[in-house]
């Protein structure tokens, strides 16, 4: 070695070194961009404090150039055609409220990490759809959004019009209004889907089917007259139902039984005997052969099982056209047995939800906009399905009924129509044929009738409690999904689940949550 | 030559080396001002450098759990094994490629050896589960049928993983530090082997006693770069390649993926830069350590 010339052996360092900077390159780069965001939105943010001064003082006088206002929301496929959709909307919007609307949409795949960067980022964003992937409160305790009520006060008449009330104050945390849910089913009953054709020949009253134990000798006679398809397929992740009556709370760590229909007592799910039961019959369901092996690490939805012909059907969070778009997605008929009724919580109010960003110049305008959005059928129709002729036509004007346009179908439109629920109101909007020509009646009928969670309306807070959630995620992560999916043995394991819940602080967060929930009811007299 | 003589002679040299200092001062440097993150309560309306500080609070939740044990297990054993296991099969497999003499069969081997480096790690994930899935993979359907094994839930067995993922990782990764071998390996002078063989040593000789101790300063800087980063993994190969499944969990978890889990709802800038600064940290130590040690054993080979 020693006698290598000093110089080469430089060089092949050089090198080496070299091909790890090019290795590491992609590494490094998500915390170098996030730690070089957060360096920039200081000084933004310094920008925007500024600013926000001085458009309050012009904002009142409306003859002046309209007002910029940018929206982000997220699409799911080819939305190319968003600059000439906002023109279009900014025609109508200049003319109400003399504003200029900019719409920006990011697919859905990377809208969470997108959004998350132009908040912190101080990029000019008025408008934007909260609550996906993080909860509301987290972008309260961020200061990425303003409170909404001084403004709703002066400029949210259409909102309180769409909106039913319950569903308004939703989408409050600690007390102040925050969120403005859209108007989409805001309730979900819980049940199971399955294929039509199959509930004929083996002679299932689906429509009567009420509980798991007759779910249960249905799903027998599938898997007898059936080799080779499984009665039960699990959601995408190995979900198995997101729940079965219980009132999450927001994270499922500490909730309310009982739909939250009978008191505000918080108590651990997981000791619950509801969920025991449910989970000891997912286990014999999973050694009787009616659950699909594998069940808790599928990375199908159960559509696409049942698109394959190899599954009958799934649990599911269900609405009123639920047999509709899972027909879609199954290319199967779709029955429905309902088994939890209806209910509404603040988690499903606030899991789509649209807020005004902190970096906003104009929140007064921000805010009028929404309304707009809210009371325009014109802005609805442009926001959700483009532009008529363009991307759409006319099927059946007198009942509003439309469809793609000639020459545009879902693989080459330049502005995808299928996200309709994430608008502020599609309910004011026309119908895609195919949906029952009433389906908007329904929903709102469905919403203003399904049982409200008495803690409808409560957000936790779990900023004091950060530690104890980390740490039960990653319990939950090991034990919830296999649990529900029938791959683990409960007598053996929900002990030694719950006994690691409590390890982790469960009963802290148990604690805090109750506090908080104590002191909502207290303030709003429940 | 005078030192100013000698300084005028460099300044070429630094000169060309301007643009990547500011590249690096740039790209490395000023992001460290991020590192303050770790340490803030972070409210976007006041600003990263106005909000309050937040102390050490930002890094309880990595410590307060029993995890905390089990993760930090994970990630330093299982780097461990990949730096020892990788560089044994690296070295090894860049000398039988030196050994090769056809050139048309030594380009395709190269590339056969590479490619799984390119693989995104979801479509690796879905190669294993065409292996391992309960009712249609590849070894409980075809091998443990044909020799009619019972077959196995992989998914839910923790006692294979640690294995399953060592071979995952190695098929995946020693192509790249193998390329980096080999590359260095060809540069050798040729009259080393020719003086080798006339002094009468063989393959197997002339392997141990010429290429090894030549390739040593690169094994040593390679591996220093490694330790680095051995209390980071690779989040894929931990969370998708296991497919997130709960009964694995004890054995899959590591520093990133219990991060991961935890924050996802969490969203909180402050407690996911604290564990970058710690894994940062902890690689930064053991870099200084190994450092430290090679210079005691060998000076010339030392990093730094």
């Amino acid at each position: 070695m020693s006698n290598t010339p000093k110089s080469k052996r430089v060089l092949a360092f050089a090198l080496v070194v070299l091909m790890l900077a090019v290795l590491f390159a992609g590494c490094g780069g998500g915390s170098q961009s996030t730690a070089s965001t957060g360096s920039t939105s200081t000084a933004s943010q310094a920008s925007t404090g500024s600013s926000t001064a001085a458009s309050s003082t012009a904002a009142p006088k409306d003859d002046g150039p309209a007002t910029k206002v940018t929206l982000v929301s997220m699409t799911s496929g080819d939305s190319s055609a968003a600059p000439d959709v906002s023109a279009e909307v900014s025609k109508i919007s200049k003319e109400k409220i003399n504003v200029e609307l900019n719409i920006t949409l990011i697919n859905q795949g990377s809208y969470k990490d997108q959004l998350n960067l132009m908040l912190s980022s101080g990029e000019d964003l008025d408008i934007f759809l909260a609550g996906l992937a993080s909860p509301l409160a987290t972008y309260v305790n961020n200061g990425q959004i303003i409170p909404l009520d001084d403004l709703m006060a002066q400029y949210g008449s259409s909102i309180y019009e769409a909106l039913p009330i319950e569903y308004i104050e939703a989408g409050r945390v600690s007390g102040e209004l925050y969120g403005l849910a859209t108007n989409r089913d805001l309730a979900n009953y819980y049940g199971f889907f399955m294929r039509k054709d199959l509930c004929k020949k083996y002679d299932i009253d689906y429509e009567n089917i009420h509980d798991l134990d007759a779910l249960e000798e249905a799903l027998i006679k599938v898997r007898d007259g059936e080799p080779g398809m499984y009665p039960v397929a699990s959601g995408s992740g190995g979900s198995m139902v997101s729940s079965w009556g219980w009132d999450a709370l927001n994270d499922r760590l500490g909730v309310l039984m009982n739909c939250g229909l009978t008191d505000l007592n918080v108590v651990n799910l997981y000791e619950t005997d509801e969920y025991r039961d449910f989970v000891t019959r997912m286990r014999k369901w999973e050694q009787m052969g009616i659950i699909m092996p594998d069940a808790a690490n599928n990375p199908d939805t159960a559509e696409a099982n049942m698109k394959a012909g190899k599954a009958f059907g799934g649990f599911g969070h269900l609405k009123p056209n639920t047999y509709l778009t899972k027909a879609r997605s199954s290319t199967h008929e779709i029955a429905i047995a309902e088994i939890i009724p209806a209910f509404a919580t603040t988690s499903n109010v606030q899991g789509l939800i649209w807020a005004i960003a902190t970096n906003s110049k104009a929140p007064d305008k921000a805010m009028q906009m929404l309304n707009l959005m809210y009371e325009d059928p014109d802005i609805t129709n442009l926001t959700i399905f483009g532009i008529e002729g363009t991307h759409w036509k006319f099927v059946d004007e007198a009942n509003a009924i439309i469809n793609y346009a000639d020459g545009v179908d879902a693989m080459n439109t330049t502005y995808t129509p299928v996200l309709g629920w994430m608008w502020p109101n599609q309910f004011i909007g026309h119908i895609w044929e195919g949906d029952e020509p009433d389906v908007w009646e329904v929903l709102d009928n469905f919403n203003r009738s399904a049982n409200k969670s008495m803690a409808m309306g409560f957000a936790f807070d779990n900023a004091n409690v950060k530690n104890e959630v980390t740490a039960c995620m990653s319990v939950l992560d090991k034990y919830h999904n296999s649990l529900m999916c029938g791959s683990i043995d409960p007598e053996t394991t929900l002990d030694q689940f719950n006994k690691e819940l409590y390890d982790a602080g469960l009963q802290n967060i148990i604690d805090e949550k109750q506090k908080q929930l104590d002191e909502w009811a207290a303030v709003n007299k429940k | 030559m005078s030192k100013a003589g000698k300084w005028r002679r460099f300044i070429p040299f630094y000169l060309m080396m301007i643009p990547s200092l500011i590249y690096l001062f740039i790209n490395n440097y000023i992001p460290m001002f991020g590192l303050v993150i770790a340490f803030k309560n972070v409210n976007y309306r006041i600003g990263i450098l106005k909000s309050p500080w937040a102390g050490l609070k930002n890094f309880e939740f990595l410590f307060r759990t029993k995890d905390a044990w089990t993760i930090t297990r994970n990630t330093i054993a299982y780097n461990l094994v990949f730096i020892v296991l990788g560089t044994v099969i690296a070295i090894a497999v860049a000398i039988l490629l030196n050994e090769i003499s056809t050139r048309i069969v030594k380009n395709v081997y190269q590339t056969i050896i590479l490619l799984p480096y390119l693989i995104s790690i979801i479509v690796v994930s879905y190669i294993v589960m065409a292996f391992l899935s309960y009712d249609t993979g590849f070894i409980n359907k075809t091998l443990f049928g044909a020799i009619g094994k019972e077959a196995i839930s992989w998914y839910n067995e923790p006692k294979y993983w640690p294995f399953i993922l060592v071979v995952v990782y190695i098929w995946k990764h020693f192509g790249y530090s193998c390329i980096i071998y080999y590359a260095t390996v060809v540069g050798f002078d040729r009259g080393y082997y020719e003086a080798a063989v006339i002094d009468g040593a063989t393959r197997w000789q002339s392997i141990r006693l010429v290429t090894l101790p030549m390739l040593k300063p690169t094994i040593i800087t390679l591996t220093l770069m490694n330790i680095g980063r051995i209390f980071y993994s690779d989040f894929g190969l931990f969370y998708q390649v296991p497919l997130n499944s709960g009964p694995l969990i004890d054995v899959t978890n590591t520093i990133d993926t219990y991060v991961y889990r935890g924050l996802i709802t969490l969203n909180d800038v402050g407690m996911s830069s604290a564990a970058g600064f710690y894994q940062s940290i902890v690689g930064f130590i053991l870099v200084m350590l190994a450092n430290w040690v090679v210079n005691k054993v060998d000076k010339e080979n030392a990093l730094f």
